[in-house]
């Protein structure tokens, strides 16, 4: 009796759940083509649309006709546009992007290697954002309109109205410069815990930013779930209420927190690029600003294009996890 | 208000929306929603004051020796968890069991409430089923921890018709087998007759009368119940009476005057309604009403609805 109540449990499971999951992934990746295309697109015309001429902007006016047709030919300037953008294309496929003019390295290298710190700590900040606002939602939510919850928004407004250089600044005028807890500025990859220290405060400023956001979206959303029957039926089961918020009700709110989360993917790449120069981080940040500043082009493409990328793909993540949250979802789209 | 219920047997608490039906239900296990409070009062449950409870007693009481089934099954399911598993949590928390144990005995239970192929429907999440399927759940997980008390507060107002009566056949079949009491919230006449022993009529959140489901049938006292009674439409040819609404709204409970609540909307008012108390008096065998002015007897002689011996 019980191994066959037990064979069932298996056959059903792996003629339910999955499949679904794996069309509705299918479907999610179908859907990025066209972005994906668009993004490429975008990122070549970047060079094709610079006014006047990419070589003589990088070398300046000093330049001598023939290190700018060496330039030329180096980035394939010389060819039709078509032909540039096959070139690119085939280029950006295997992840060869030509070299940096600045730093005369490959640019994939380049990127590499700032792009794992940047991710560091962009994954730092969401994580700090996170733990910062997931108790303050819960508990603004739970003490609604309570002085908890007028705190919270207060609270959230003002750090939010703070830009996050001045905020950046702040912290590391008290941890740093004050307490001494912490680096001023700098990188130093000795080891890991180093690494953690020097992410710290950037992850801070950038976490601090973000979290009244979350909090907020979060709140609101915690509030609406608070609401429904099935939280009451959880209540009248006779659960501790914490069990009734942390399993009935959070995993029901994280939709919501999951969206905000990824919009503001892009918003955090675009924060980085300040707060990696404000607390000197050679991540990507500082990298777009240099490549801009130098116009090193080449490494400018590549990065929109990286970019561009990264945020395609924390936009399938984040479908994947409503996804794994709400198998409702994977009923609507699969 | 105040009504008592033995063990293994039925109370149904009637009467409009808003009367405070689901209300009650709630107040007696302590969760009234903010900002509301049970002001005063006692809810004896197997020997002890559930009002006068902590909340530690109260937590243990819920789920465990009451259990309750709401109305819409939809709504008081987790959508994000497999309709198995809410019942699993109900074992492992009230009845402390392992997860092993628990599933077997979820399958179980699902099987208990006719629900077809058990160990598969285990895996569903609430929104593959249908709306009795998902009572049924809902039921499962109620009797779960193998309750004294069963409180159904209108189960099957979101269900279509035909599954209805399977659900409310459902619910005496469990009781009869395990002997508990159930309290049954209901607008339905019919429903009451069929499945419950005690009514307790409510109106603007006072019982107004209250009696063995046969003494209300035959000799509904108090003009709400009469104008309830009258407000059934009825079939049988042979035996028939024109259906009369009640007429007028049910009055806002934050603005209630002083005296019978049902005044406004009473054929019988008369001078004195605004002044009587809320009081139960007997009228009958076990039989109480609010209204202390005229018995039964009176009533049957001069009720428009209810004249030429009906019903």
């Amino acid at each position: 009796m019980v191994r066959a109540v037990g064979n069932t449990l298996i056959r059903q499971r792996q003629r339910g759940g999955p499949g679904n999951v794996y069309r509705y992934l299918g479907r999610r990746l179908l859907h990025s083509i066209p972005v994906v295309v668009a993004v490429t697109v975008g990122a070549f015309v970047i060079i094709v649309l610079v006014p006047g001429d990419p070589a003589l902007n990088m070398l300046g006016y000093n330049a001598t006709p023939e290190s700018l047709a060496i330039l030329r030919r180096d980035l394939g300037l010389d060819r039709s546009v078509p032909e540039q953008f096959i070139g690119f294309v085939r280029g950006a496929v295997v992840g060869d992007f030509g070299e940096s003019i600045l730093k005369k390295e490959p640019v994939r290298d380049v990127i590499a290697t700032r792009a794992v710190i940047s991710f560091s700590l962009l994954f730092y900040s969401a994580v700090t954002a996170v733990v910062v606002a997931v108790p303050l939602a819960i508990l603004s939510a739970v003490r609604r309109n309570r002085w908890q919850d007028h705190l919270m928004r207060l609270g959230s407004m003002i750090t939010f109205a703070m830009p996050s250089f001045w905020l950046g600044l702040l912290l590391a005028l008290f941890f740093a410069i004050r307490l001494g807890w912490l680096p001023v500025a700098g990188y130093d990859k000795t080891n890991v815990l180093t690494i953690l220290r020097s992410l710290t405060l950037p992850a801070a400023t950038i976490g601090l930013f973000l979290a009244p956001i979350l909090a907020r979206t979060l709140r609101s959303s915690i509030i609406e779930v608070l609401d429904q029957e099935y939280v009451e039926a959880a209540r009248a089961r006779g659960y501790r209420e914490s069990r009734v918020i942390g399993r009935h009700v959070m995993r029901n709110s994280l939709i919501a927190t999951v969206t905000v989360l990824s919009l503001i993917i892009g918003f955090m790449i675009s924060g980085s690029v300040i707060v990696e120069n404000v607390f000197a981080i050679p991540g990507l940040g500082s990298l777009i600003v240099d490549a801009v500043l130098q116009r090193d082009y080449p490494v400018i493409q590549a990065l929109v294009l990286f970019f561009g990328l990264t945020v395609i793909v924390i936009n399938l993540a984040a479908d994947l996890t409503y996804a794994a949250i709400d198998p409702r979802v994977r009923l609507v789209t699969g | 208000m105040s009504f008592t219920l033995e063990r293994g047997a039925t109370l149904a608490l009637v009467g409009e929306s808003g009367s405070g039906k689901s209300m009650t239900c709630r107040s007696i296990i302590g969760l009234v929603p903010k900002p509301g409070e049970v002001i005063e009062g006692r809810v004896m449950f197997d020997g002890r004051d559930l009002l006068g409870s902590s909340r530690t007693e109260l937590r243990k009481v819920r789920g465990g020796e009451i259990g309750m089934v709401f109305q819409d099954p939809t709504a008081s399911l987790n959508p994000v968890y497999k309709v198995g598993n809410q019942i699993v949590e109900v074992l492992r928390i009230k009845r402390g069991m392992g997860t092993r144990e628990a599933t077997r005995r979820a399958i179980e239970l699902l099987d208990r409430v006719g629900i077809a192929s058990p160990a598969t429907q285990f895996h569903s999440y609430p929104h593959e089923m249908s709306g009795g399927m998902r009572q049924r759940a809902m039921i499962a997980s109620a009797i779960a921890a193998e309750p004294m008390l069963l409180i159904a507060d209108e189960p099957t107002a979101a269900l279509d018709v035909t599954v209805q009566a399977q659900i409310l056949a459902l619910l005496t079949e469990l009781q009869q087998d395990t002997g508990m009491a159930m309290i049954l919230v209901s607008h339905d006449f019919g429903v009451i007759a069929q499945h419950c022993d005690h009514v307790a009529v409510m109106y603007a959140g006072y019982i107004v009368e209250q009696a063995p489901v046969q003494e209300i049938f035959d000799h509904p006292s108090h003009p709400y119940t009469q104008a309830l009674l009258a407000s059934i439409p009825q079939l049988d040819p042979a035996n028939r009476w024109e259906m009369v609404p009640v007429r007028g709204q049910p009055p806002e409970l934050s603005k209630l005057a002083p005296g019978c609540p049902f005044s406004p909307r009473c054929e019988f008012v008369r001078d004195g309604c605004e002044s009587v108390p809320m009081s139960l008096q007997e009228v009958g065998p076990d039989h109480v009403t609010a209204c202390p002015f005229v018995t039964w007897r009176d009533r049957v002689a001069t009720s428009p609805h209810l004249r030429d011996g009906q019903p």
